[in-house]
C-alpha cells in the first residue's frame, strides 16, 4: 500500500508541483524508502526473519543472525527497486533507521518508483541549516545533592556513555575534546599528561576517520569517533566547496572569514571535558563545562560550506538531509546513546530526517532536536513526539564589574575589564562634546570613523581637550557599542560608562575599561557626573548574577503550535541557548587553513558566546546522557517525560499578550529543564514504539502494519496535552508508571480556561513499576472559539509531583478538511466535517485551471526584504527586486491562491530563492511565504473583494542580476466550472457530531493543475465557515520537497 | 453492557411513493424462481460516484432507493457513495471506509436508508449481506466498540413487520470497519418481505446507546445482499421494463 497524503496546510504546502509539459531530464537528490521496516524498528512479521528491533535497556547488534538475515532481505528487495532506475547514481543505502537509498533521480525516474508498491514514498531532499559554561552551575548541577553528585561527581557525571553530535564537524585540539589531565587536574592533550579516559565502552562501534587536516590521532579516549558525510552534497554539482571547508571530520574555519564553529560549540556543550579554560577575546573567562563532562563524543559531520556570493563570506553552509540519515543511521550502529541534531527542519512526521529519529528511538536512542530561531513566530521545527524540541531560554550569568564614585557609592554593571581602572576624572559625553556637535550624536559618541544614516560623514563627537584622561558616560543606541569606546579612546579617554538603553547589558571587551549599567543607574552616574569635581574607578570583572530575572524563553526560540498536528505539544521544554560560551573555531586564512592541513599549523583552540535553540539542545542531549547513565533502562521517552514533568516555569518575556508569550506552553513547552528534578520524577509516561505506529496509522500516513489500530495525536502517552478542536468534549487517556522504589498515592488535578477539565479517577495509588491510567475529559464552557486556551494537569503525591502541560481549543461551527489532493480527471471523494449546530448547510463551489505567467524579477537589495516588515514596505513601493502584480478579487471569491515553484526559475536546483507575499485592498501583508528556494505559495480563503497586489521577492538570484519566474495563480469564484465540479450535501446536520460531503468532478483535461473550493454555510444564517480546497493535478505530479524557512541567523547586531 | 436502540422507523414506501404505487403493485410478476445477489457492481447501471436521495439501483430483479429519513425524503441531497473497494474515494484524513473488498460497495451516508424491493417477484427472503461501519473520524480511537448496527425492518407481504439488528461488535475494532459478512437468522430469515428498509445506528462515545436518525454517524458500508426469490408465477414482465426505464431516467437527472 501507498503512503495516504498528508492532510490540512502541511499537505498544500508539500504535494503541489509545477505542471510542466515536458518531461525534466535534470537530476535532482530524493530519498525512496521502502515499504518494509529498516532493522532498528522490525519487531518480526516476516515468517522465518526473527525481530530486530532491540528490546529497551538493549543495544543494536548488527552482528547477530536475526539482523543479518533481515539486512539481506532489505539488501534483495532494495536491489530489485534499484534496478528500476539503474542509470541513477546512489549515494547511500540505509537499512538501520530508514529503509531506502539516496539517490539522484530524473523526473521520470520519480514516476516509475511512486508507482511501485514496495515503495513507500519517494521524497525529495532539500538542504537545511543550522539554527544558531557556567549553565551547568545555573541548571544545579554541581549541587551538592545534584545530578553530577548523584553520578559519583563531576569527574564521573557521563562515564560510560556516547553522545552523538550530528552537525558541521569538530575543531579537535579544544581541550573540551582531551582525553589527559596535567598535574593540576586540568584537561591536556600534552603526553606528559595522565590518561583520564579508558577505552571506550565495550558497545561502541565507530571509528575515526581522517581526511583534510584531521588524521586517526584527532580522536582519542574523549573524542571517540569523527567521521564526515559529504555524499549527497556531492553529488550537486551546483555547489562548490568553500575554501574554509575541510573535507573530514574538522569542523570548518570560523570568525569573519567562514562558517564553522557550530558543531564545536555544540559538542562541547553537550559533553566538553569539565575545567576546561575558556578565553573568549582574550579574556580568560574561567572554566567552562559541559553537561556530561565524562561522556564521550562522536561527531558525524554532514554540514558543508559551499561558494555563494549573496554571502560576505562569499559562502553558505547548507546540511543535505541524505547525508543526515547517513549520519544517524552510523551513529545509531555505532552505539551512541544520544543524538544532538542542532539543525532545522522536520515540518511533517514524514520528513525523513524525523522518520530516521522515529527508527533511532525505536532502538533506544534519545534525540534532542532545535526547535527553531523563528520566533516568536509560530513556526516550531521537528514537530515529531519521538524526540525531544528545544526552545532556548536565557541565563543569569554576568561578567560585572563595580563602578565606584567618588561619593562612596558603587553601581555594578557588565564588564569585561581584565585589570582594575584606578580613579580618575569623569565628564559625562555631553559636557565633553566637540562646541557645535550634534546634541544626539555627542549623547551617543560617535567614533571618527562611524558614519550611518543620517551620519553621512565621519566625524567626533568627543572634544580631546575636554576628554583626555578621564571616564566619559555614553549612551547606547545608533553606532555600535564598541564604537562608543573607541571614540573615547580616540579623545584620549580611559575609560566609558555605557548607560544602557533598556536592550540588556553586555558584557565584552571595549578599547577602554568600560562598565555597561543599567537606565536607572545610568541616571544616576550621570547625574554624579555632570556635578563637581566627580571621579570614579573600577573593579576588574567577575563572574556573577545578573539583576535580570532568569530564565526567559529567548524571543527568537520558534513558539508552538505544532503546526503539523494540533494534537500534539511542541516544543517540549526550554533550555540555555542565549549567550553560550563554548568552543568553536578559529578565523584563519588560506595559507594558516593550508598549515592546518599538512600538519604545521600550531595547535589553536577558541571559545565564544553563542545564541540560538542549537545552543539549546545540546543542553538537553547532556542531561539526557546522564539520565541515562543513571537509568540504563528508561526509553528515550522516559527520559523526556522526566525532564517535562519536571521542569520549572519561565518568567516572562517582554510579549505581554497573545499565543507567543514565552511563559505559554508555545514557548517553554513543559518549562525550563530542572535536571535534578528530573532524576527522580516519580512517575513517567512512557510510549512503546508500537503506540508511534498506532499515532501514525492514526495520521493516515502510515501505509504499513496498521492491523494494531490508530490513536489520535493527543492520546499518544506523552507529558503534555494538546487538543487542537474539541467540539463538544473530548476524553484524553494518559498511562503513568511509577519509576520509583516505593508506592505512591497521586491526586491529579487539571485546570484549563474556558473548560471544564474532568480528570478520572481521582485517586491513583501506584506500585513501583506499575502502571496506572487516567482520564481528563475536556468540556468547553465560555473558551472563545479558535482560541488556544492554556492550563495543566498536576499529580501531586507524598513525595513528587509530576506536571504535564495542557492546551485546547475549539472550532467553529464547522470543522472540514482544508486540503483534499486527487491527481485524477475525473474522480469522486466524500471526506467528513465536524458540525456545531443542528440546522442545513449550504456549500459554495468552484473549480478552474491554475493559469501560469512569465515573468522576470530583479535581484533585491537583501535588507530590503529580510523581514514582513520591510517586504510589506518593498511591495507597497514596488522598489527594485520585488515584482508586483494587481490582481481583482471579486465579490464572493472562494479562494485566491498564488505559487511560486523552483522548477520555474532559471537554475531550477534550488539556488534561487524567490519568496512570495501578499497586500490586501489597503496595503497589508496579509500572506507570506519566504521559504529558502523558490518554492512558496500564498492562499486566503473567502477574500474580501478588492485589488490585492502580488508581490514575488528577488531575494537571492544565482546571477545577482534576476530570474525568470512563473507564477501560477487561481482566483475561484461560483462562476468556475471546471470539470463540472460539484458537492454533495446531506439533508440536515447536528451540533456536536460529525456529516458526510461529496465533491466530484470529471472531463479535465490531462497534464494541468486545476484547484477547486467548497465554502460551507450555516443553511439559515448564511455565516461562512470552514472551506475544502481541492488540488487536481493532473500532470503526473512529482512531489516537492519540505519547505524549509530561510534561516535567520541569530546574531548581535552589535549596536 | 447495555445496548440500548432508539430508533425512529424508516418511513415505509418512500421507495413506492417515488416509483408509483400502482406500478409497484404491477411489479408483482412472473420472475424467475432463484436466488439473487446485489453486488452494486453492474457498471451500466451505475458507476462510482454521489448517490442523492432518490436515486434508484437495479440489479437481479431487485429496486433498492436511497432516501434520507427526513421531510421529502432529502431528495438531491448526498445519501450515499458507490464506493470502490479499496476505499480510494473516501478521505483518509476524515473518514474510515471499508476497503477490503474489490469492486464496489455502497455507502449509505448521513443517517440514510436503503429501501429494497422485488421488481420480479412478490415475494424474497434476505439471507445474507456484506457490512461495515463507516466513521467520520480517522482515528480508530475515537469510536466505542460496539461501533454501531445495521438494522433491517422488512415489510412482510401480508402485511406487519420484522427487525433483525446486526451489530459491529468484532472485539478488534478494525474489522468493524471492514466489509464482513451477516447471515439473517431465525424469524426474519424465514420471513418473506415485500420490502426492506436497511439504515444504520452510530453508538455513542459516552455512554453506548445507540440512535439512528439523530446524528448523521449512521452509516455503513453494504454489499453481496443474498437473497431468495419466493416463486410466485404471475402477471406482466413488462411492467419491470417499465420500472427499469424510470430508474434510466432518474439516474440520468441526478448524474447529469
Amino acid at each position: 500500500m501507498k503512503m495516504r497524503p498528508l492532510s490540512a496546510a502541511v499537505a498544500l504546502l508539500l504535494a503541489s508541483i509545477v505542471a510542466s509539459a515536458q518531461a525534466d531530464d535534470l537530476r535532482r537528490p530524493y530519498i525512496v524508502q521502502l515499504a518494509d521496516k529498516p532493522v532498528a524498528s522490525y519487531e518480526g512479521d516476516i515468517a522465518g526473519l526473527p525481530a530486530t528491533k532491540p528490546e529497551p535497556g538493549q543495544r543494536l547488534e548488527l552482528s547477530s543472525n536475526a539482523v543479518v538475515q533481515y539486512s539481506d532481505y532489505l539488501a534483495q528487495k532494495q536491489e530489485s527497486v534499484k534496478a528500476v532506475v539503474a542509470n541513477a547514481p546512489v549515494s547511500y543505502n540505509y537499512s538501520v533507521v530508514l529503509n531506502g537509498f539516496a539517490a539522484m533521480l530524473t523526473d521520470d525516474e520519480v514516476r516509475a518508483l511512486q508507482a511501485r508498491t514496495d515503495v513507500a514514498s519517494v521524497t525529495p531532499d532539500t538542504p537545511r541549516s543550522v539554527d544558531t559554561t557556567y549553565t551547568s552551575h545555573f541548571l544545579g548541577l554541581d549541587k551538592e545533592d545534584g545530578l553530577w553528585a548523584k553520578l559519583g561527581g563531576r569527574d564521573a557525571a557521563g562515564e560510560g556513555v556516547v553522545v552523538g553530535i550530528v552537525d558541521t564537524g569538530v575543531w579537535p585540539e579544544n581541550p573540551a575534546y582531551a582525553d589527559r589531565v596535567d598535574g593540576n587536574g586540568k584537561p591536556t592533550f600534552d603526553n606528559s599528561g595522565t590518561l583520564a579516559y579508558d577505552a571506550p565502552p565495550s558497545t561502541w562501534k565507530g571509528n575515526c576517520v581522517s581526511g583534510e587536516g584531521f588524521t586517526t590521532a584527532s580522536c582519542n579516549n574523549k573524542l571517540i569517533g569523527a567521521q564526515y558525510f559529504d555524499a549527497t552534497f556531492k553529488s550537486l554539482p551546483q555547489y562548490t566547496t568553500h575554501w574554509s571547508e575541510f573535507r573530514s571530520p574538522r569542523d570548518s574555519i570560523g570568525g569573519n572569514l567562514g562558517h564553522g564553529g557550530h558543531g564545536t560549540h555544540t559538542s562541547s556543550t553537550a559533553a566538553g571535558n569539565a575545567g576546561v579554560e575558556s578565553i573568549v577575546s582574550g579574556v580568560n573567562l574561567g572554566p567552562v563545562s559541559g553537561m556530561a563532562p565524562r561522556a564521550r563524543i562522536a561527531m558525524y559531520k554532514v554540514c558543508w560550506t559551499y561558494n555563494d556570493v549573496t554571502d560576505p563570506t562569499g559562502g553558505k553552509n547548507s546540511c543535505f538531509s541524505g547525508d543526515s540519515v547517513a549520519a544517524i543511521e552510523k551513529a545509531v550502529t555505532d552505539g551512541v546513546n544520544v543524538i544532538n541534531f542542532s539543525i532545522g527542519g522536520g515540518s511533517t512526521v514524514t520528513d525523513i530526517v524525523e522518520q530516521a529519529f522515529l527508527h533511532a528511538s525505536n532502538a533506544g536512542v534519545f534525540v534532542s532536536a532545535s526547535a527553531g530561531n523563528d520566533g516568536p513566530a509560530n513556526t516550531v521545527a521537528h514537530i515529531s513526539p519521538w524526540q525531544a524540541t528545544v526552545a532556548a531560554s536565557t541565563h543569569n550569568r554576568e561578567l560585572q564589574s563595580d563602578v565606584l564614585l567618588g561619593d562612596g557609592r558603587k553601581f555594578t554593571g557588565a564588564s569585561m575589564i581584565t585589570t582594575p581602572l584606578p580613579s580618575a576624572p569623569m565628564i559625562t559625553s555631553e559636557q565633553a562634546a566637540l562646541s557645535g556637535a550634534d546634541a544626539t550624536a555627542a549623547t551617543l559618541c560617535y567614533s571618527k570613523s562611524w558614519v550611518g544614516t543620517g551620519w553621512p560623514v565621519a566625524k567626533q563627537t568627543l572634544d580631546p581637550a575636554k576628554v583626555a584622561g578621564k571616564i566619559v558616560t555614553c549612551t547606547r543606541g545608533t553606532n555600535d557599542r564598541l564604537d562608543k569606546s573607541k571614540a573615547v579612546a580616540e579623545a584620549g579617554g580611559v575609560g566609558m560608562v555605557e548607560i544602557d538603553n533598556g536592550v540588556g547589558l553586555v558584557a565584552e571587551v571595549h578599547a577602554v575599561p568600560t562598565v555597561h549599567v543599567n537606565v536607572t543607574d545610568g541616571a544616576l552616574i550621570k547625574a554624579y557626573a555632570a556635578g563637581q569635581n566627580p571621579t570614579a574607578a573600577m573593579t576588574k570583572f567577575v563572574t556573577g548574577t545578573s539583576a535580570v530575572k532568569a530564565p526567559v524563553v529567548a524571543s527568537f526560540s520558534s513558539r508552538g503550535p505544532n503546526r503539523y498536528d494540533g494534537n500534539q505539544l511542541k516544543p517540549d521544554l526550554a533550555a540555555p541557548g542565549v549567550d553560550i560560551i563554548a568552543g568553536v573555531t578559529p578565523e584563519m586564512n588560506a595559507a594558516q587553513r593550508a598549515n592546518v592541513v599538512n600538519g604545521t599549523a600550531a595547535p589553536v583552540s577558541v571559545w565564544a558566546s553563542y545564541q540560538g535553540t542549537s545552543m539549546a539542545a545540546p543542553h538537553v542531549a547532556g542531561i539526557a546522557a546522564l539520565l541515562h547513565q543513571q537509568h540504563p533502562t528508561w526509553t528515550p521517552a522516559m527520559i523526556k517525560s522526566a525532564l517535562m514533568t519536571t521542569a520549572t516555569d519561565t518568567f516572562p518575556d517582554a510579549i505581554t499578550s497573545g499565543d507567543t508569550r514565552g511563559v505559554l506552553p508555545f514557548g517553554q513547552g513543559a518549562g525550563h529543564i530542572n535536571p535534578n528534578g528530573a532524576m527522580d520524577p516519580g512517575l513517567v509516561f512512557d510510549i512503546a514504539p508500537l503506540d508511534y505506529q498506532r499515532y501514525l496509522c492514526g495520521l493516515g500516513v502510515s501505509g504499513a502494519n496498521c492491523s494494531a489500530g490508530q490513536i489520535a495525536g493527543y492520546n499518544l502517552n506523552l507529558p503534555s496535552i494538546s487538543v487542537g478542536n474539541v467540539l463538544g468534549s473530548t476524553v484524553v487517556t494518559r498511562k503513568v508508571t511509577n519509576v520509583s522504589s516505593e508506592a505512591e498515592t497521586y491526586t491529579p488535578t487539571a485546570a484549563l480556561t474556558g473548560y471544564s477539565a474532568v480528570v478520572s479517577p481521582t485517586s491513583l495509588t501506584v506500585a513501583p513499576g506499575a502502571t496506572a491510567t487516567f482520564t481528563v475529559t475536556l468540556t468547553r464552557t465560555n473558551a472563545a472559539f479558535n482560541t488556544w486556551q492554556y492550563g495543566s494537569v498536576t499529580l501531586k503525591g507524598s513525595k513528587h509531583t509530576v506536571r504535564i502541560p495542557m492546551v485546547a481549543q475549539s472550532g467553529t461551527p464547522f470543522i472540514a478538511p482544508g486540503l483534499i489532493s486527487v491527481p485524477k480527471t475525473a474522480a469522486t471523494k466524500s471526506y467528513s466535517i465536524q458540525t456545531g449546530f443542528t440546522g442545513t448547510v449550504k456549500a459554495l463551489t468552484g473549480m478552474k485551471e491554475i493559469t501560469r505567467s512569465d515573468d522576470v524579477v530583479a535581484q533585491a537589495v537583501v535588507s530590503t526584504v529580510n523581514s514582513t516588515a520591510a517586504v510589506q514596505t518593498a511591495c507597497r513601493n514596488a522598489i527594485a527586486g520585488v515584482k508586483v502584480t494587481s490582481v481583482t478579487v471579486p465579490a464572493g471569491t472562494l479562494v485566491a491562491q498564488w505559487e511560486l515553484f523552483d522548477r520555474d526559475t532559471d537554475a531550477g536546483t534550488g539556488q534561487t530563492d524567490l519568496d512570495l507575499a501578499l497586500l490586501n485592498p489597503a496595503g497589508n501583508l496579509v500572506a507570506y511565504s519566504g521559504n529558502n528556494g523558490s518554492n512558496e505559495l500564498v492562499s486566503l480563503t473567502a477574500p474580501a473583494a478588492g485589488t490585492y497586489k502580488v508581490c514575488v521577492v528577488g531575494y537571492a538570484t544565482p546571477n545577482k542580476v534576476s530570474s525568470n519566474y512563473k507564477l501560477s495563480s487561481a482566483v475561484v469564484t461560483t462562476a468556475d466550472k471546471a470539470g463540472n465540479f460539484r458537492v454533495g450535501l446531506p439533508s440536515q446536520v447536528y451540533a456536536g457530531s460529525t456529516a458526510t460531503l461529496a465533491a466530484g468532478w470529471s472531463g479535465l483535461a490531462t497534464g494541468k493543475r486545476f484547484l477547486g473550493a467548497a465554502q460551507l454555510q450555516q443553511g439559515t444564517t448564511g455565516v461562512i465557515g470552514a472551506t475544502t480546497l481541492f488540488q487536481v493535478e493532473t500532470n503526473n505530479p512529482i512531489p516537492l520537497g519540505e519547505p524549509v524557512q530561510r534561516t535567520v541567523v541569530q546574531q548581535d547586531s552589535g549596536i | 453492557m447495555i445496548r440500548t436502540s432508539h430508533s425512529v422507523p424508516a418511513q415505509r414506501g418512500s421507495l413506492q411513493k417515488f416509483l408509483g404505487a400502482a406500478l409497484l403493485a404491477a411489479a408483482a410478476a412472473a420472475a424467475p424462481a432463484q436466488a439473487g445477489v446485489i453486488t452494486f457492481d453492474d457498471p451500466n447501471n451505475y458507476g462510482p460516484g454521489m448517490v442523492l436521495g432518490g436515486d434508484l439501483y437495479q440489479e437481479d430483479g431487485y429496486a433498492i432507493g436511497f432516501f434520507a429519513n427526513v421531510l421529502g425524503d432529502g431528495i438531491g441531497d448526498l445519501v450515499g457513495m458507490m464506493y470502490d473497494g479499496e476505499g480510494a474515494s473516501c478521505d483518509a484524513s476524515s473518514q474510515i471506509c471499508p476497503a477490503n473488498k474489490s469492486g464496489i460497495y455502497f455507502g449509505a451516508l448521513n443517517d440514510s436508508y436503503l429501501d429494497m424491493v422485488s421488481v420480479a417477484t412478490p415475494g424474497f427472503k434476505i439471507k445474507s449481506f456484506d457490512a461495515g461501519f463507516i466513521g467520520s473520524y480517522s482515528s480508530l480511537s475515537s469510536y466505542p466498540n460496539p461501533v454501531g448496527l445495521v438494522r433491517l425492518l422488512g415489510y412482510k407481504v401480508g402485511g406487519g413487520t420484522v427487525t433483525q439488528d446486526f451489530w459491529f461488535d468484532n472485539t478488534t475494532q478494525a474489522k468493524n470497519f471492514q466489509l464482513n459478512t451477516f447471515n439473517t437468522s431465525g424469524a426474519f430469515a424465514n420471513t418473506v418481505l415485500s420490502e426492506v428498509a436497511i439504515y444504520g445506528f452510530a453508538c455513542n462515545t459516552v455512554n453506548t446507546s445507540c440512535q439512528a436518525f439523530a446524528t448523521d454517524r449512521g452509516q455503513f458500508g453494504i454489499d453481496n445482499i443474498v437473497t431468495t426469490d419466493v416463486p410466485e408465477p404471475a402477471t406482466a414482465a413488462i411492467v419491470g421494463l417499465g420500472l427499469l426505464g424510470v430508474a434510466a431516467a432518474r439516474r440520468r437527472k441526478t448524474k447529469a
